[in-house]
């Protein structure tokens, strides 16, 4: 018997994991919606709880099954590509710490600066970790940034008249 | 009626020149961003959808189908020219098209893909005019009990059709159900996994959900690899093909248009799996199937007019029944219900109009795609030369601005960032993210169908089985599911008998 997901007895572990995460942190959402709700329901109505939990239900089945499925493949890993340490997480971690920030930023600067400042510095990060810390390259960040943040001003506040934070 | 309600708004977008204006920016968009590495259909339009929030809900179909068209013929560009299908229904493209990149054919490869893919899309539209009021006619005798069928196998569906573990991809379409029912519930004004943040009270919305998964977890998972690898500039060489040359290949055409369209048609099959068919039945049928992977042009064209004709197919069940045929029409749902248009089986009867610009839109959309397609035949090369993370960067940035202006709250934003990171660690272990997208969409159809069936029957589950259009899509859902566990007993049983017969001898 092969692991079910990619044949990866580590991706099989994990995704079972997950299940069994995401079914125990539902149900106790879900039992502190219930204690809240102080409503009735209709007659053969199986109530607005009922869909959810069985969802959860089966997800936390599915879990256990690929846990015991990890655990039963065991050594029989297909070759599957290793999951990369910590550098490979780290410019995805970066952004989403950045994407963070840019309500704030947004807010405090105003949208088209925000944006020109964010995509300066990604776009001179990402060129300077592809091609080196060159000044020749790194100076087109700025550049582009700024036009980034133009086009934002341009087109979704002046042209579209989204309400973007000024 | 509906047909000369068609002509009335073909001949209203044709001949005014907004309108015109914008077919060729959402169309050039589309060849863009489309051609751009990394960048699917999906994404190109979950990020440019924003863009029609301050429309009418014609020009912004419009807009919208136009970038749909357009991206699908554009992702064939990077797979022809440099081997990296931008969608996973090009892979079939790059098989044959980047051999004649090789020898120096870029041109005549993007003429023929172009060329099938403007045929393709129009029997596609052919048959979206033909099927869609046929089965909408036809879904009109459904009640509660066949709407929540219907949702189930739409999930179901989706989950056999992914790659990998059907039971695993049920799961993540079961989680997005539970996704779907966040929030306030409509029947009972129960709040249902809010924890009482006012945030949540309204539920997810549908569009920052999807930016996050489809849009910003690409963009993740592109930097998790990130790379900078020089590439070398493809020769176009001659572009334009015989008209002869492509005459001949009518049958290819054809047949690759009708399998794209029937298999586009089935809820959640997708073009990918419409392709695959089209390429494997034109090989079977070539006299040199031998050709097949060394650029072969049949090779190109077959998969090329499926992909293309498959865009007609899947709006089928989007407009007949509100169920989306695959994960792009699924994100153009989401945008139409942004519009206040919610496609189902009445839409023929209520709203004919809505129905019109839509068939109005893919025919003015195949046309611009077919001019502007030609026109950046030589231009694609620079476009596939953009450096992938400048495109990223400004993508980012249209998802925060996409995510924020639905709902002008910066809350989606963090939802989005949310779901794109949940995109991103999925996608890492493995699961797919396409059937949580859909059961979001489903989950509410399925719930409110379902608890309306059950208050009906009293509790009654056999409602379900009483009605024999419900029934007969439950045991298909039952069938689908249990299919892989069936045939893993069966190989085990064969492997047992053949292992006790060696042992035998």
């Amino acid at each position: 018997m092969q692991p079910p997901i990619d044949g990866s007895t580590r991706k099989t572990l994990a995704a079972g994991l997950v299940f069994l995460l995401l079914c125990l942190v539902g149900l106790a959402m879900l039992g502190a919606s219930r204690a809240a709700w102080q409503g009735s329901s209709m007659p053969g109505d199986p109530g607005p709880f009922f869909l959810i939990r069985l969802c959860l239900w089966a997800t936390g089945a599915a879990g256990a099954g690929l846990l015991i499925l990890a655990a039963v493949t065991r050594g029989q890993d297909r070759g599957a590509p290793r999951v990369e340490g910590p550098g490979a997480l780290a410019l995805p971690g970066l952004l989403v710490l950045s994407l963070l920030a840019m309500p704030v930023l947004m807010k405090l600067l105003g949208s088209a600066p925000a944006v020109a400042v964010f995509a300066t510095l990604w776009i001179g990060l990402l060129a300077g970790l592809g091609h080196g810390w060159q000044p020749r390259r790194l100076i087109t960040a700025p550049l582009f940034g700024v036009g980034a943040g133009i086009f934002v001003q341009l087109v979704f506040v002046r042209l579209l008249s989204l309400p973007l934070p000024n | 009626m509906l047909l000369s309600t068609f002509f009335d708004t073909l001949a209203g977008f044709a001949t005014d020149p907004a309108m015109l204006g914008l077919i060729a920016i959402g169309a050039v968009l589309g060849l863009i961003l489309g051609a751009v590495p990394g960048i699917s259909s999906t994404m190109a339009l979950a990020i440019l959808m924003p863009v029609t929030f301050g429309m009418e809900p014609g020009p912004a179909i419009l807009f919208l189908i136009s970038i749909f068209m357009s991206s699908v013929y554009g992702g064939s560009v990077s797979a022809i020219l440099m081997k990296l299908p931008g969608t996973p229904a090009s892979i079939f493209t790059q098989v044959d098209g980047y051999p004649m990149t090789q020898q120096g054919k870029a041109g005549q490869a993007l003429t023929y893909a172009l060329a099938a893919s403007t045929i393709g899309g129009m029997i596609g539209l052919a048959m979206l005019v033909v099927l869609a009021p046929v089965l909408a006619g036809f879904a009109t005798n459904f009640r509660s009990p066949e709407f929540a069928a219907v949702a189930l196998f739409g999930i179901v569906m989706l989950s056999f059709a992914s790659n990998g573990s059907t039971l695993v991809a049920t799961v993540m379409g079961l989680l997005g159900v539970v996704l779907g029912m966040v929030g306030f519930d409509s029947l009972t004004d129960a709040q249902r996994l809010t924890m009482n943040a006012p945030a949540l009270q309204s539920g997810f919305n549908l569009i920052p959900v999807i930016i996050g998964l489809f849009g910003l977890a690409e963009i993740l998972q592109n930097l998790s690899g990130f790379r900078d690898k020089p590439g070398t500039t493809p020769v176009i060489g001659r572009i334009f093909v015989p008209f002869s040359d492509l005459v001949s290949r009518w049958k290819v055409m054809l047949r690759g248009s009708f399998i794209g369209t029937f298999i586009g048609a089935i809820p959640a099959a997708g073009s990918a799996v419409a392709v695959s068919i089209a390429y494997a039945q034109e090989r079977r049928l070539s006299k040199t199937p031998e050709k097949f992977g060394e650029g072969h042009p049949d090779g190109l064209v077959a998969p090329e007019a499926a992909n293309s004709a498959s865009v007609g197919g899947s709006l089928v069940p989007l407009i007949a029944l509100g169920v989306p045929g695959d994960t792009i029409t699924a994100v153009l749902m989401g945008a139409l219900m942004v519009h206040g248009l919610t496609p189902g089986p009445l839409l023929f009867a209520k709203d004919p109009l809505f129905v019109s610009w839509i068939y109005a839109s893919v025919l003015l959309a195949l046309m611009a795609t077919l001019v502007f397609g030609i026109g950046m035949i030589r231009v694609s090369v620079l476009v596939t030369k953009i450096p992938p993370q400048l495109m990223q960067v400004f993508i980012a940035v249209f998802c925060v601005i996409g995510a924020f202006a639905i709902r002008n709250d910066m809350n989606d934003v963090y939802v989005m960032v949310g779901f794109g990171v949940a995109g991103f660690v999925f996608s890492r272990i493995g699961l797919p993210v396409t059937p949580l997208a859909f059961g979001l969409i489903l989950g509410p159809i399925l719930e409110e169908n379902l608890r309306r069936s059950l208050m009906i029957s009293r509790g009654s589950w056999s409602i379900f089985l009483e009605r024999p259009i419900s029934a007969a899509l439950i045991a298909v859902c039952v069938v689908l599911v249990a299919l892989p566990l069936i045939s893993a007993g069966l190989a085990r049983l064969r492997r047992r008998s053949s292992g006790a017969a060696g042992q035998a001898r």
